[in-house]
């Protein structure tokens, strides 16, 4: 079993959006419908993608969309995980939690519970995932790897000392916080909790950002999983072939664009990747 | 001027004239870029050179490596062990990135 801290270290991640499907319509939410389809990956293109990685540590996100609505996820996994050179992680909504319970039994997945809590005066409502009740509740600390995922909404630094009870129960190892994203329609909501990324950052990210995307449904290569479907921006895309993903594994392949000079997504001001990770993946 | 010589201690900047008299510019490397020399330290040990002739064209993320560690004084604090192919690039656009901004 791979640590959190070693996949962050070592790998590259890549999103793998096997279909755009998703039983919750979340407002932060790039890339989703709720209309069911494309539910079974295709394989050989699975297997063909992997095979252009294979001489690359990539972190595979499996996501979407709801993984959870993947009918050949096992299968899917079994792949992924067969491959050396390549570490599986989930990104769920919480809904793999009840149909796949054996992932999060699985510490060589990454699973992580994407948590988006929004803060009211006087409740917290939990988007885009089954309840706050058990068994559906947090991810409690454990040594399997799994880990929610929240989200620092304005709302959150408003109200969240009027939850220290829901704070607490989140307050361990095998919670990840990040900052509030650029793709609420409201860019106030975003100047609330940050500003933009100095333009350095924005440039670092650009030339490989934190998830690149493998569109399963188009069967193209994504440079911005933040500019995806439903964003009034697209980014920019690229053909799944063994000469663009080297040239991207090799940061040739991702240029600073238009979308990139307006982009509000937070990066950290420490930098984009620490320059010891640049170290070990170039 | 292409090749700056630097003292074993990082503290005395110097290149040759035409007549191959040595003058000595630490004084007149802005602030900053000295901060930034010194932070290569990490990166290249002994190795560093300041030699404006090897610059060549390297791929965008090196020049983004160099100038985030000269806009941020934490960015590069520690020995980094890159390996030799991305090391040379780096070296590459630090010189770039130094001669852009000093000119004698």
């Amino acid at each position: 079993m791979k640590t959190l801290r070693e996949i962050q270290q070592n790998y590259l991640a890549i999103d793998f959006f096997m279909s755009m499907s998703c039983n919750k319509n979340c407002h932060y939410c790039t890339s989703y419908t709720l209309e069911m389809r494309n539910l079974n990956v295709d394989m050989d293109f699975l297997k063909q993608t992997l095979d252009y990685l294979k001489n690359y540590k990539i972190r595979v996100c499996l996501l979407g969309g709801e993984p959870g609505l993947i009918k050949n996820l096992d299968e899917v996994i079994a792949e992924v995980k067969s491959r050396p050179n390549h570490v599986c992680s989930v990104l769920s909504n919480s809904f793999v939690r009840k149909r796949y319970p054996h992932i999060l039994k699985d510490p060589d997945i990454l699973y992580i519970e994407h948590n988006i809590l929004d803060f009211y005066e006087d409740r917290i409502e939990k988007l885009g995932s089954l309840d706050l009740l058990p068994p559906y509740g947090f991810i409690q600390p454990n040594e399997y790897n799994n880990y929610n995922l929240c989200v620092k909404t304005p709302n959150y630094f408003k109200y969240k000392d009027n939850f220290p009870e829901e704070l607490k129960q989140l307050n361990h190892k095998n919670t990840m916080w990040k900052s509030f994203n650029g793709r609420t329609p409201n860019k106030d909501d975003v100047l609330a909790v940050h500003t933009q990324a100095a333009e350095i950052d924005r440039k670092m990210c650009a030339a490989f950002p934190m998830v690149p995307v493998i569109n399963f449904e188009t069967r193209k290569l994504v440079h911005c999983s933040k500019k995806f479907a439903n964003n009034a921006i697209h980014s920019k895309t690229f053909d799944v072939t063994q000469e663009n993903i080297d040239k991207m594994m090799n940061f040739r392949l991702f240029k600073y664009e238009n979308y990139c000079k307006t982009c509000m997504e937070w990066v950290e001001p420490k930098g984009h990747f620490p320059v010891s990770k640049y170290a070990s993946v170039l | 001027m292409n090749e700056i010589v630097i003292s074993p201690s990082f503290d005395t900047f110097c290149y040759f004239d035409d007549k191959n008299n040595m003058i000595d510019i630490t004084n007149k490397i802005p602030f900053r870029l000295l901060g930034l020399i010194k932070k290569m330290k990490y990166i290249f040990g002994d190795d560093l050179v300041l030699d404006k002739s090897i610059i060549e064209d390297v791929e965008d993320i090196y020049h983004y490596i160099i100038e985030k560690a000269y806009e941020r004084p934490d960015y590069i604090y520690e020995d980094l062990n890159f390996k030799d192919q991305p090391k040379q690039k780096l070296l590459v656009a630090f010189n770039k990135f130094f001669f852009d901004k000093f000119e004698i």
